[in-house]
């Protein structure tokens, strides 16, 4: 019976891991809805620094080796973290840009978010957000 | 008995109730310090390093060291091995807002010149009679001082100094991480292309069917002749997630004699572990022209810590003059060669290369004077 618990346990883990999501927040007070992965790139990249309501665009990264930034860079950026890392090196030596600022938690993601209007996070897909904070549709195209 | 029960569960429940009072303590002390952390991260520009300027801006800090070792030998070229190279860039650069931001980059260093580095024996009396490290040359120079305003993604105007958006390699995205130390010879050819943007530059991009599609104009300083600014341009396009890029590159200026041009282009394919980069620029004026092109081609192996490089690298270069004597040198040299560069860190990379510098065509044997020399380069770059 033990067994069978511990190994049910197990499955509930992995299973959790494998079907982990990351969604993109936006602060409330932001009137876009929808964003597709080439402009979430923009933003991240700095090819676009302000929203279409002329907010400057912030975005909030996880720190290395977090799961949702694993997921973020595989499915969004498309590029391994040791190529962000050396993107983010040439640009900081041609043009003085510095990568986006690095959180290490959830819940840090989402204050921060919420306080800065033209703040943008990710986070794994779990609980009710607090209020200050939504969700946005993130499409492919 | 009774009685040791009842003090049991009683200690049960007080430890429960005093965990629980505790539990929401420390979830009100955790909200608190999550707080105070997001002030902090708002109140900060966005780099871990700092630095409070007398104005009350923040001014980021940014740059990379770059030491090497460096041994070399050749039929008419003495045999010498010594450390010399040791240069720190420093960028200092700050955002005054969304739309301005001041960019600036001091190179210095400590460095044992090449002195003679063709092995021109009519070089003499003020330089060696073959290529020799001889004295040391330490300085600092500005090479990158602008404000930038960003209207829009398609139109962002620069005003001072930078590096001139010629191609890939001259834009030193790479200073510290070039593969090979020193880049190609595209950089390092005496006046085939001005180096730095000097006064404005233009600059943007645009996002075309998912590809990006993009162009700099620039005003410089013509090599020859300082006083009057050439102009620059550069077309550019990337397919998504940078697998391809290629660009045009054009500047137009005044040398000694008349007005010159020099057009370039060039190509950079990743598909991982492959990398592909390859450039080439030609000098074009009324005296008969100048080129360069290479080709480099490198393969990370195990995963993205090493990384193995082969390279062919041609210059033709009939501007060259000896400067001490101003006699014209013209040279054709090609350099081959591979290497490993080793990256134990994203911000380290640690590089060993061989090169064979092979001169080649009617002067590549001066006066009984041969060209040729082989060189080792044991070198590191550090980025923070």
């Amino acid at each position: 019976m033990l067994i069978l618990k511990f190994i049910f346990f197990l499955f509930f883990i992995t299973s959790f891991a494998w079907g982990q999501k990351i969604v993109f927040i936006v602060n409330s007070s932001n009137t876009v809805s929808r964003i597709s992965h080439d402009q979430l790139q923009d933003f991240y990249f700095k090819r676009n620094r302000t929203w279409p309501n002329g907010l400057p665009i912030r975005f909030f990264d996880r720190t290395d080796g977090s799961e949702v930034r694993k997921l973020f860079l595989a499915n969004i950026l498309k590029k391994t973290s040791r190529q962000v890392d050396q993107f983010w090196i040439g640009q900081k030596l041609y043009t003085g840009d510095s990568a986006p600022t690095k959180v290490s938690t959830r819940s840090l993601v989402i204050s921060l978010v919420a306080r800065f209007p033209g703040g943008i996070g990710y986070i794994s897909e779990g609980s009710a957000l607090p209020d200050g904070v939504k969700v946005i549709e993130v499409t492919e195209l | 008995m009774n009685g040791i029960i009842f003090i049991f569960l009683s200690l049960i429940i007080s430890s429960s109730v005093l965990g629980q009072v505790t539990l929401e303590d420390l979830q009100k002390r955790i909200e608190q310090l999550e707080n105070q952390q997001a002030d902090l991260v708002l109140n900060s520009s966005e780099p871990k390093t700092v630095v409070n300027a007398f104005l009350n801006d923040n001014l980021t800090l940014g740059g990379f060291l770059e030491p090497s070792y460096t041994f070399i030998s050749g039929p008419n070229t003495k045999t010498q091995y010594l450390n010399a190279s040791n240069i720190l860039g420093l960028n200092l650069s700050a955002e005054f807002g969304p739309r301005y931001r001041f960019v600036s980059q001091i190179l210095t260093g400590l460095v044992i010149n090449l002195e003679n580095p063709h092995n021109n024996p009519d070089a003499t009396p003020n330089l060696p009679h073959t290529r020799e490290y001889r004295n040391y040359f330490f300085g600092t120079v500005l090479t990158q001082g602008y404000l930038e305003y960003s209207h829009s993604r398609i139109f962002n105007f620069q005003g001072g100094l930078g590096y001139a958006p010629f191609g890939y390699a001259p834009q030193q995205r790479e200073l510290v991480l070039f593969i090979r130390r020193g880049g190609p010879q595209l950089l390092r050819s005496g006046d085939l292309l001005a180096p730095f943007w000097q006064g404005f530059h233009l600059f943007g991009s645009k996002n075309m069917n998912r590809n990006e599609v993009g162009y700099n104009i620039y005003t410089f300083a013509s090599p020859k002749k300082l006083r009057n600014s050439g102009l620059g341009s550069r077309l550019w396009i990337s397919t998504p997630n940078e697998k391809l890029e290629g660009g045009i590159s054009a500047q137009i200026g005044k040398n000694d004699k008349d007005t010159y041009g020099t057009v370039g282009a060039d190509i950079k394919i990743e598909s991982f572990p492959y990398i592909l980069k390859t450039e080439f620029a030609q000098y074009i004026s009324s005296d008969p022209d100048s080129w360069t092109f290479y080709v480099e081609p490198s393969v990370y192996i195990s995963g993205e810590e090493l990384l193995l490089y082969v390279f062919g690298d041609y210059v033709n270069n009939r501007r060259n003059e000896v400067t001490t004597a101003s006699k014209g040198d013209p040279y054709q040299r090609l350099e081959y060669g591979t290497g490993l560069n080793w990256l134990p860190t994203s911000y380290t990379r640690l590089r060993f290369g061989v090169t064979y510098n092979d001169y080649v065509g009617e002067r590549a044997i001066s006066s009984r004077i041969n060209r040729d020399y082989l060189s080792f380069d044991i070198s590191a770059g550090v980025a923070f």
